[in-house]
């Protein structure tokens, strides 16, 4: 299991400082924390990847340069 | 804040991280974790969401609502929606299922759609609440009750038969003042029902019967105590009094 320490479960909630409860936070709620975050990146992408597919190629380089600009 | 109100934020966010989850936090503390996690993943995405929801203008709205449907799913059109105008996220709305709004609304911040949810015709907002009944998903219906108008909240109210349905949900709902107003608002004989069905269901509904009721005012309290005393359940009455 991945160890996600104090410090680095406030940095992946965004916190400034580090509040009491925060050392409370089992072990195993800080791994599934930090792999939804990357979990829901990894569904954006494929998503966007996806739908492209669903595009009119006539369309399609013009979305693609708003969305990767 | 009690022990039912820490069980009623466990559900909560073991509802967002997508498995049932056990803490040693009380209520204000996972609340907090819970805000901050749901804030932190959106503006994880939000740069990206914002170009999509930029891009989505150039295709026909019907592609749009058929390609948010079939592929993007529901978390990523929940957080897409409070980035669209309006009048343009209210017609892609409309052009969805019932059943895809109803895991949209379990995904969405009420409080970033709250225009858009205040716009759907009621009708609408009962079959997709009929959608989550069917999911068991109390906690979302319970995030909607401040964001649809009286007038819808009391059709959605109406067209749920079983009164533990109605009690479920308000277990869920954030707003105290709300919360007071809903159970002031159910008809007697709903509540004399919601009681007695209470006594013989799951004891866990008793415990949602005793999260609303300490939220509710001393006045509010004894009157539902008062129907627990008529229908014949003392115990029921003396645990409501607290």
């Amino acid at each position: 299991m991945l160890v996600v320490t104090d410090d680095e479960l406030a940095a992946a909630l965004g916190l400034d400082g580090k509040p009491a409860w925060l050392a409370r936070v089992p072990a195993d709620v800080r791994t599934e924390i930090a792999a939804l975050r990357e979990r829901r990146r990894t569904e954006l992408r494929q998503a966007i990847d996806g739908a492209m597919e669903h595009v009119p190629r006539l369309l399609r380089s013009a979305l693609k340069r708003v969305l990767f600009p | 804040m009690s022990q039912l109100a820490q069980r009623a934020e466990l559900v909560k966010l073991s509802h967002l991280i997508g498995r049932d989850v056990v803490l040693d936090l009380d209520a204000n503390e996972l609340r907090t974790l819970r805000t901050t996690l749901s804030a932190r993943l959106f503006d994880d995405a939000r740069p990206v969401l914002q170009r999509v929801a930029t891009g989505s203008r150039l295709l026909p709205t019907g592609l749009v609502a058929k390609v948010g449907e079939a592929v993007f799913g529901a978390t990523l059109c929940a957080q897409i929606a409070g980035l669209l105008p309006t009048n343009y996220a209210l017609d892609l709305a409309l052009r969805m299922s019932d059943p895809f709004l109803a895991k949209v609304s379990a995904a969405i911040d009420p409080r970033s759609a709250g225009e858009v949810v205040l716009r759907i015709p009621a009708n609408r907002i009962v079959a997709v609440a009929h959608e989550m009944l069917e999911r068991d998903d109390y906690v979302t219906l319970a995030r909607f009750v401040d964001f649809i108008t009286d007038e819808t909240l009391a059709a959605v109210i109406a067209s749920i038969p079983d009164e533990l349905d109605l009690l479920r949900i308000g277990a869920y709902v954030e707003s105290a003042a709300k919360l007071q107003e809903l159970v002031g608002g159910l008809a007697i004989e709903r509540t004399r029902r919601m009681l007695a069905a209470v006594t013989t269901a799951h004891p866990d509904r008793r415990l949602e019967l005793l999260t609303i009721s300490e939220q509710l005012d001393v006045a509010a309290r004894d009157r539902l105590a008062d129907l627990a005393t008529e229908i014949g359940v003392p115990d029921l009455a003396n645990a409501i009094r607290g």
